[in-house]
């Protein structure tokens, strides 16, 4: 017996806002869950060794959930703030039939820019998670971003993409409400604005 | 981050680990708590700081952990309700005390919140300190999530109070850094006034050495362990589910009860399961109670197998015959799970389908390695510690020798020993080969831990090392934290060392906490500022240069001068951390850029280690997203092809 849960990963590099983004979605769903005691959310990190530059992700579950950690192939939603990272953690975490969100924009590591090894393409990064069995969707969010009025709210337009591709079983208004709590009110217009963006355009694909 | 004292009591929130159990101090009523920075226990102490904006609460980053925990122990002794923090390392530090003090006891209520790294994610070692709340024999609490951690917290300092012992709390990074839903609950306010009972219950209570002497307090120790005993039985931290018909039973501990249960449910299979929250003292007539039900148990723990080798001597001792699985002791085979690494929900999940005799129904996928490439840790854009590693791999291919040694310890500049993930380094057994660093990252030769550089070099020189400099490096908490004693020792015997001090104003590495150079307090309020450089001349260093780490060639200089000085030699490069200076001074995005017509594509801009700077095709380039303007490309391109364009 599975009892009824969501579990999300997002991965990218160390500065993109992956832990804001975790945020926001698990005080979206401590809102959606009220009180019901069976239900439970976790947030499982990686953060801290690189500030910035090193691969991190967290691990979003809510509904019947004790761990900390999504266990392999579960994930029904994996977004990539960067492509490799995305791509990385799909390897691992998506379920067959899950989908998976990558910004398009590439932060090649200092091992490539030494000249170590190569970025791959990202078209072969996607053949990768497709052969996992999951959809997966590359979106421009730097564009929406810089739309919005800055490019660093790019993970805010990767969530309200999510949202408006229906793969995130969280309403709008949540949402919108966590992004209010939990973003410094100077930066808020515009992150409110990068989610409009982003859900604007992933109802497109839906 | 929430202040910890504002949240509504019966209102779930989410809450780091970290903050849960500042939160649950907060309820019990701390008065006083202490730290010292470092991954993954940072955030209890910075929660606590913020409290103290609207809870009556002093809180102190204290300079290493040892000061920590006698500050928070003095607290206690004359009643106040206290709190230390610390990662596992970092009890290392404070040990001497740790085992000492239970010997006279406490007064006021005293937490010790240390958090493990199991996993290593941000540690030298998988240090299992539970082992050492059994070594100073006080309690030990471990909790499953987030909404534990708060009231393990707060029941702690009732329980401190009782047996007037420290107790411990055992985090590991997937309790303290991560988030789960918490319900807060009311604030107390702790009863009794501050006060010094010289012979409170006991002569001489808490000076161990008084009459009737350490041995008689060792006997009281013991007998106050006897009261945690009942104690624990009565908890409400541990847990049986029965399940009817089973004859294998699960004991899980801490954050492995979290993995256990989900993977229990999903397999459904019959199995007594035993929540384990408080593993020393054990709850033994519970887990005697439990055994004697089960043909076979399965211990699931993070880190060691230290439930298991205490479950296993119980059973034995009371001629109870169900067998014991689980991690293996240190040393010993033949266990259901590796002692080394991090347990996570798919290993828990294998080791029961072991147990049980099922087979594993899904392997993990495999990376396809050509395509998904390794992604190196790295400094920031435009890191102080950049500058300072170019300047001191030109001076040591100088003046060097042909192998220097160049020692290293823990921080932000501990990169510098991580190597590239992609690269391969050669193994060899050739003692006398040179090799010349790459990047940044391959400068490092020896890292342990805080402050073990400074002495490694001096026990280099004592021995007569023969091919090269010695050098040790160490940052400004560092260097209060850990090097002062080990700098005194180098004077005292005139070793031939160099010491570079890479002062970047703050502990950085572990999220920016203050440091004694700072001159500000974790809420920004203005402290004083304590300067090493007359410190080390008055430990007896001669040798003292400063520089900016940011002037490539002043550097370069100084570290030469340091190198070629016969003796103890200090270098202390002063420039802030770039992040702290960009966040506070917000000057735009980079404007400094290769002209592509002048790159000659000889790629030293990139063997500067900058996540800036990188390659399109035969051209540098550098990421005006990224860049913070420091100017250290500028300094090292031959070609002059890089430059600052004035907006």
């Amino acid at each position: 017996m599975t009892k009824a849960r969501t579990e999300v990963v997002i991965a990218g590099v160390g500065g993109q806002g992956t832990v804001l983004a975790a945020r926001i979605l698990a005080d979206a769903a401590i809102a959606v869950a009220g009180e019901d005691p069976g239900w439970r959310v976790r947030v499982g990190e990686t953060f801290g060794a690189a500030m910035r530059g090193g691969s991190v992700s967290s691990h979003v579950r809510w509904g019947s959930v004790s761990s900390p950690l999504v266990p392999r192939r579960r994930a029904g939603l994996v977004i990539g703030l960067e492509p490799l990272e995305g791509v990385r953690a799909a390897v691992k975490y998506v379920s067959p039939g899950g989908t998976v969100v990558l910004h398009s924009r590439t932060l090649p590591p200092v091992d490539a820019a030494i000249g170590l090894v190569c970025y791959p393409p990202v078209a072969e990064l996607r053949q990768v998670v497709e052969s996992a069995g999951a959809r997966v969707l590359v979106v421009d969010a730097e564009k929406l971003a810089v739309e919005a009025g800055t490019r660093r709210c790019a993970n805010v337009v990767m969530l309200g993409f999510s949202q408006g591709l229906g793969v995130l079983p969280l309403p709008r208004e949540a949402l919108v409400l966590a992004i209010r709590r939990r973003v410094p009110s100077r930066y808020l217009d515009v992150n409110l604005e990068a989610f409009e963006l982003g859900r604007l355009e992933g109802e497109r694909y839906r | 981050m929430p202040d910890v004292a504002l949240l509504e009591p019966g209102k779930k929130v989410l809450l780091l680990g970290n903050e849960a159990i500042a939160r649950g101090a907060v309820e019990a009523g701390v008065q006083v708590a202490t730290g010292y920075p470092g991954t993954p226990a940072s955030e209890i102490i910075e929660a606590l700081y913020v409290a103290s904006r609207s809870a009556a609460l002093r809180v102190q980053w204290s300079v290493n952990e040892k000061v920590a925990l006698e500050v928070a122990a003095g607290a206690s002794i004359v009643g106040a309700r206290s709190l230390t923090a610390m990662k596992s390392a970092g009890l290392n530090v404070a040990m001497d005390t740790f085992v000492t003090l239970p010997y006279g006891g406490v007064r006021g209520g005293l937490l010790v919140a240390v958090a493990d790294d199991p996993g290593a994610h941000y540690s030298s070692t998988e240090q299992d300190t539970r082992w050492l709340a059994l070594a100073a024999e006080v309690p030990c609490l471990e909790p499953c999530d987030q909404e534990e951690a708060r009231a393990m917290s707060r029941v702690a300092f009732d329980l401190s109070e009782e047996l007037e012992l420290p107790v411990m709390l055992r985090s590991v990074t997937r309790i303290s850094h991560c988030s789960g839903d918490v319900t807060p609950q009311p604030i107390s306010t702790p009863a009794g006034r501050l006060g010094f009972n010289k012979h409170y219950r006991l002569p001489f209570r808490y000076n161990v050495y008084g009459a009737p002497g350490a041995v008689h307090k060792h006997r009281w120790l013991h007998g106050r362990l006897e009261v945690a005993r009942r104690w624990v039985e009565e908890c409400p931290f541990n847990e049986v589910r029965w399940a009817p018909g089973a004859s294998l039973g699960v004991v899980a501990a801490g954050v492995a009860f979290a993995y256990a249960r989900e993977v229990l449910e999903e397999l459904e299979e019959p199995v007594h399961f035993f929540k384990l929250g408080v593993p020393y003292p054990l709850p033994e007539r519970q887990l005697e109670e439990f055994a004697r039900r089960c043909q076979r148990v399965l211990v699931l723990e993070e880190g060691d197998g230290f439930v298991r080798v205490q479950l296993e001597a119980l059973l034995a001792r009371q001629g109870i015959s169900c067998s014991v699985e689980g991690k293996p002791a240190p040393g010993c085979g033949g266990g259901i799970a590796e002692p080394w690494g991090e347990l996570d929900p798919d290993l828990v999940r294998a080791a029961v389908e072991r147990f049980l005799g099922r087979e594993c129904d899904e392997p993990e996928r495999p990376l396809p390695s050509g395509v998904i490439i390794p992604r190196s840790s790295t400094l920031c854009a435009g890191c102080s510690h950049l500058g300072a590693y170019w300047s001191l791999r030109e001076a040591v291919a100088k003046v060097g020798g042909t192998v220097p040694i160049i020692n290293g310890d823990i921080g932000c500049y501990e990169q510098g020993g991580y190597g590239l993930f992609a690269g391969d380094p050669p193994v060899s057994e050739d003692i006398s080969a040179r090799h010349r660093p790459k990047s940044p990252y391959d400068v490092l030769d020896t890292m342990h831990v805080m402050g073990s550089g400074v002495g490694l070099a001096q026990g280099q020189w004592l021995a007569g090392y023969p091919d090269g400099k010695l050098v040790a490096v160490c940052g400004d908490s560092t260097f209060f934290h850990a090097v002062l004693p080990s700098l005194a020792n180098a004077a005292l015997y005139g070793a031939d060392v160099t010491v570079v001090v890479l002062d970047n104003r703050w502990t950085a590495m572990t999220g920016h906490q203050p440091s004694p150079t700072t001159g500000r307090d974790q809420l920004g309020e203005r402290m004083p500022v304590v300067d090493p450089v007359p410190v080390i001349r008055a430990l007896g260093v001669d040798k003292v240069l400063e520089a900016d780490a940011y002037d490539l060639q002043a550097a370069e200089t100084a570290i030469r001068e340091a190198l070629e000085h016969p003796g103890p030699a200090v270098v202390v490069l002063r420039s802030e951390c770039r992040l702290q200076y960009v966040r506070r001074e917000r000057p735009g995005p980079g404007r400094t850029a290769v002209d592509p017509a002048e790159c000659t594509g000889c790629r030293r801009c990139v063997s500067l280690g900058c996540p800036a700077v990188g390659m399109q095709g035969r051209k540098a380039v550098i990421d005006s997203g990224a860049c913070n303007d420091c100017g250290l490309c500028v300094q090292v391109c031959p070609a002059g092809a890089i430059r600052e364009v004035k907006a």
